[in-house]
């Protein structure tokens, strides 16, 4: 009896005691408040650890998106305007070509930008040449002028290309002819290529027993 | 709207580390009620206890990424926050001498705080009868008594708080209760 006695005081010991020291209704709710309010303004702080990063990485962005815009812008430029050999821009558009050219997707427009590209390294080597002491750079660029030829001719082989379509035969010894004769509006040596006339002959016919190995540098 | 029923505070704490507001309350419904009847306990004022509350909930806030479950429970490493800030407040009214009445920070209890609203006649002449007695222990057997009586910790808890073993504690508060028992009677 005495120990039933003693459980139910201690029970009631407790309840009382909790009882008195526990907060008013409602008491609490400020502190609450307070703490889960500071709770939500730090989760939506930026983490420390990456706020040390974040400006530099912002830096790092900004530049590489400027970068990309004036790169690009360069690019554009330098391809489309008449940037001489000599200009800054220069390899950005040598780059250019080369993007463009990669990127043809059919045999036919490649022979295009072939054509395109000689046209340019003769007007580059006219531009140049009245310039004293440029003369190792022309002549660099009137090499460059022929490989593309080279090239143009290289491909008249009549086989159809990867679309499928068949090169129409007679087109680059008519290019290659051009580029020549406005080669030697511009330049003293007249010389033409020893490939123009075994592949095209002297008057334009074209010789197909010629394969593309015969042209190789 | 989404209920937490987690219960566990170690998971809660951690899922506080990572912002989670819900978790944040649900660790405050269940610690910030125990934690006031400690600070209530030792400074006989409400006030005083509530923005203690307060106070323990932001500094376990700032310090939520050192807690370790592997090193102890959030109860144990919450109380610690709560003594030290107990502490700061004891040496803070100290300088000032403005709750110079109040119980000082060796941890021996203060006189019977106000009693709670819409408490009983009977169970407030109980409190304040055991009160009386416990303010007789040394003041470590006041805090278990504290700890166990008005804060609610369980014995694994006390065991974490002041170093004993739960058997000891087991047997010194039947001891302790016992003497209550005797002199409330």
């Amino acid at each position: 009896m005495n120990f039933i006695r003693r459980i139910i005081l201690e029970y009631r010991l407790k309840r009382a005691m909790r009882a008195n020291f526990a907060p008013e209704r409602g008491s609490l709710a400020r502190a609450k408040q307070v703490f889960l309010n500071e709770v939500e303004k730090r989760a939506a702080a930026p983490v420390p650890g990456l706020s040390r990063f974040l400006l530099p990485l912002k830096m790092a962005g900004a530049t590489l998106a400027i970068g990309l815009v004036l790169g690009g812008s360069g690019v554009v430029y330098a391809d489309r305007s008449r940037v001489g050999a000599d200009h800054p821009l220069y390899p950005l558009k040598r780059f250019a070509e080369n993007v463009k050219l990669q990127f043809s997707p059919t045999e036919e427009s490649k022979q295009k930008v072939r054509e395109d590209i000689a046209s340019r390294r003769l007007e580059e080597m006219d531009q140049l040449k009245t310039k004293p002491g440029r003369e190792q750079e022309v002549e660099k660029l009137d090499q460059e002028f022929k490989k593309e030829v080279k090239d143009i001719l290289k491909r008249q082989s009549g086989k159809p290309d990867k679309s499928g379509r068949a090169i129409e035969i007679e087109a680059p010894c008519k290019a290659a002819k051009n580029l020549m004769r406005k080669r030697a509006k511009i330049s003293s040596d007249t010389e033409d290529l020893p490939e123009l006339s075994q592949r095209c002959g002297a008057n334009g016919e074209v010789d197909l027993k010629l394969e593309d190995d015969d042209f190789e540098d | 709207m989404t209920l937490i029923f987690e219960a566990d505070p170690d998971k809660l704490a951690k899922r506080l580390a990572r912002g989670d507001k819900k978790a944040a309350g649900r660790l405050f419904d269940i610690f910030g009620h125990r934690l006031f009847g400690y600070f209530l306990s030792k400074t006989a004022n409400r006030h005083a206890s509530e923005d203690l509350v307060q106070e323990t909930f932001l500094k376990a806030l700032d310090r939520i990424d050192t807690f370790d479950p592997g090193r102890g429970s959030f109860s144990a490493w919450l109380w610690g926050i709560g003594r030290n800030a107990l502490t700061d407040h004891f040496r803070s009214a100290r300088r000032s001498d403005s709750f110079s009445d109040l119980a000082d920070q060796d941890g021996e209890l203060p006189e019977f705080p106000a009693e709670r609203e819409g408490l009983g006649h009977e169970d407030k002449f109980l409190v304040e009868k055991a009160w009386e007695v416990i303010r007789t222990f040394p003041p470590e057997e006041q805090e278990i008594l504290v700890l166990h009586y008005i804060s609610d910790l369980d014995y694994r808890e006390i065991s974490a708080r002041t170093g004993r073993s739960e058997g000891a504690l087991r047997v010194l508060v039947h001891r302790l209760h016992k003497k209550i028992r005797d002199r409330v009677q």
